[in-house]
């Protein structure tokens, strides 16, 4: 687990940058399967509220992520 | 002494000098005299230097005997001088020996000569001595002076050097604690923030899945659980990753028994492994049944990686063994040998690298790449070390070695969080639940749990701890469920105050928290905490949770009538 292997935490290719990006991927599926069921609920569903309380955090998740991946970018520069 | 004296005499009468060494010589004194008879050559020969003695005639034409000491004196102011006249009164003589004359010899006692001169020679190296060993006193006084000045200056150099140094350790300590307290702090609250909204996410998601929706959306539904619950698994790794390169990784090791950590990690693999008919054997005939020093927590992890990599990577139908063997230098090798396909040479230094997955990205099998370089991090932070052997075509032998413990510390069973009662028939449970936390969308998904699940149940919420301690004492809610994070009270505290109040005692509490350590687990067990939930929540274990309290408060108050 060294730098020499580009696997140290740091850097966008480090641990710390891979994460965030599989995060705002994953993310992105999460957002994606929300928003299908969003849209076959009624204006009424009850079932809106927690989907979109999962949309808020999914959001709140990515712009998370976004912040981690310019924090990595940011450390890798000498 | 061998030496011939040296002596100057100022005489006019050249017979008066020739008598005064016949003289001399005949008292045994080997000497040359150099006469001169008037003030230049007097003057000359002073200058001259190199006299052992000065012999002076008073009345010289044209010169005295005054001048000539003076001379003399100022010029070898060591030199005995001693006056040699026929005419020197007493008075006169004793005013020039105050004046400096080292004796005076009349003419007519010429024989005195030699014994004055003797003397005056005596006194002289006396004198001579006197003032050597007073320079010497005085050079060893400013010697001593200048070295204890010197040996001051130094130590006090020294001590100004190490306090500088110290000074310079202290700011160095100061800069380490502050920057690997600064990196476990943005650790910490990364892993916070990430959380956050993944438990949140996870918590509705499963709200979701516990209601009547269509196929369709069931699957949605449980894709957003899966892409949740791998995110959370990748945050911890990535974290834990982290924890170990910065050196802040906390561990309570402990004796743990082999045998009992496999058998509960071949317990939680099974279902896994039964979905391809892969059996998991422990080896009898091993030797699991020593102890090794570990943190128990992460030994289990470990070893959950290596045999669900071995269930995932095996071929349909395979086997997976685990076996323990002890090595001389008292360690144990706890061994998991697969029937999967094995990894070629050049491949196998590339495992342990984080997010490394050897091509199995494109494939079905699901995973982080974190797996085997946080196993690899966790052993060699308990000492230990994670290897692998491989034969193509055959299949892999991970294992983890770690140095052997005497005897294995008592455990006492299944911890406390899993100890809850059996739920009763429960969903008429009716009461309140007091629920302390500051996170909006946790108290919401609370909300929405019981307002469909438990209809009966009235929560209450509080925001801060101070808010929570006054609710509980004013409503005395049948339950009560305790975050840890809260902005103005620690959870720990409010626990206590709750605890220490007689109005709140006996509300059981049930501890609700993302990131609680097992060590904080336990002394929040130890402190009166009847239960404690992991984030994200489980919420079939909630609402278990919820029944059993709620129904033992009513019986207990049937009971009490």
């Amino acid at each position: 687990m060294t730098g020499a292997s580009g696997s140290s935490i740091n850097g966008p290719g480090g641990s710390l940058g891979r994460m965030a990006h599989d995060l705002k991927n994953l993310m992105g599926v999460v957002l994606g399967f929300t928003e299908m069921i969003l849209r076959d609920l009624e204006p009424d569903d009850p079932h809106r509220e927690e989907l979109l309380e999962i949309k808020k955090a999914g959001e709140g998740a990515v712009v998370l992520a976004a912040r981690i991946m310019d924090m990595a970018r940011s450390q890798s520069k000498p | 002494m061998t030496t011939r004296l040296r002596i100057l005499h100022l005489e006019d009468e050249p017979r008066d000098a020739e008598l005064a060494q016949a003289m001399l010589e005949a008292d045994g004194l080997l000497c040359d005299v150099v006469p001169v008879s008037d003030r230049d050559a007097f003057v000359r020969a002073l200058e001259s230097g190199g006299f052992d003695v000065i012999l002076a005639d008073f009345s010289i034409p044209g010169f005295d005997g005054i001048t000539a000491q003076q001379l003399a004196h100022d010029r070898r102011p060591d030199v005995p001088f001693i006056f040699v006249s026929g005419t020197l009164g007493e008075e006169v003589a004793i005013e020039r020996l105050k004046a400096g004359a080292t004796d005076y010899v009349l003419k007519q006692r010429l024989s005195r000569l030699s014994t004055a001169i003797r003397r005056a020679l005596r006194e002289a190296d006396e004198r001579r001595e006197r003032l050597r060993a007073e320079q010497e006193i005085r050079r060893l006084n400013a010697d001593l002076e200048r070295r204890v000045v010197e040996r001051t200056a130094e130590l006090e150099a020294t001590n100004e050097a190490l306090k500088r140094r110290e000074a310079e350790l202290q700011e160095a300590q100061a800069i380490l604690e502050q920057t690997s307290g600064a990196k476990s702090q943005f650790l910490s609250r990364m892993s916070h923030d990430l959380r956050t909204p993944l438990n949140a996410i996870l918590g509705f998601a499963q709200l979701l899945a516990m209601d009547a929706l269509s196929p369709d959306q069931q699957d949605n539904v449980k894709q957003i659980l899966k892409a949740g619950e791998y995110l959370l698994v990748l945050i911890e790794e990535v974290l834990d990753i982290a924890r170990i390169e910065s050196g802040y990784l906390s561990l309570s090791p402990e004796a743990v028994a082999v045998a009992e950590v496999v058998a509960e990690v071949l317990d939680l693999s099974r279902p896994l492994a039964a979905q391809r008919n892969i059996v998991l054997i422990a080896d009898p005939s091993s030797s699991c049944e020593h102890s090794v020093s570990a943190d128990r927590q992460r030994l289990r992890q470990i070893l959950l990686n290596l045999i669900s990599n071995a269930v995932k990577y095996n071929r349909d139908g395979g086997q997976v063994t685990i076996s323990c063997e002890t090595n001389p230098e008292d360690r144990l090798r706890i061994k998991v040998a697969d029937t999967g396909t094995g990894i070629p040479p050049q491949k196998l230094a590339l495992l342990f690298t984080p997010f490394e997955r050897l091509g199995a990205e494109h494939s079905s099998i699901e995973g982080t790449g974190l797996g085997l370089a946080l196993s690899r991090g966790l052993a060699a932070a308990m000492g230990g070390t994670v290897d692998v052997e491989s034969i193509v075509d055959q299949g892999s032998t991970f294992w983890v070695e770690l140095v052997m413990a005497e005897r294995p510390d008592v455990q006492e069973g299944a911890a406390g969080p899993a100890k809850l009662a059996k739920p009763a028939n429960v969903p008429a449970v009716a009461g309140s639940v007091l629920y302390i936390e500051d996170n909006l969308p946790n108290v919401r998904l609370i909300e929405r749990l019981l307002s469909r699940q438990r209809p009966r149940i009235t929560l209450l919420g509080a925001t801060s701890g101070s808010d929570g301690i006054r609710l509980a004492r004013e409503r005395a809610p049948e339950l009560i469920l305790l975050d840890l994070h809260l902005p103005d009270i620690s959870g720990e505290e409010v626990l206590r105050m709750l605890w220490e109040d007689t109005r709140t005692r006996q509300i059981p509490v049930a501890i609700l928290s993302a990131d609680a350590t097992p060590s904080q687990v336990k002394r929040l067990l130890a402190s009166g905490a009847s239960a404690y939930l992991t984030k994200p929540l489980d919420i079939d274990r909630l609402l278990r949770l919820i029944d059993t309290q709620l129904n033992r408060q009513s019986s207990a108050e049937r009971q009490a009538r």
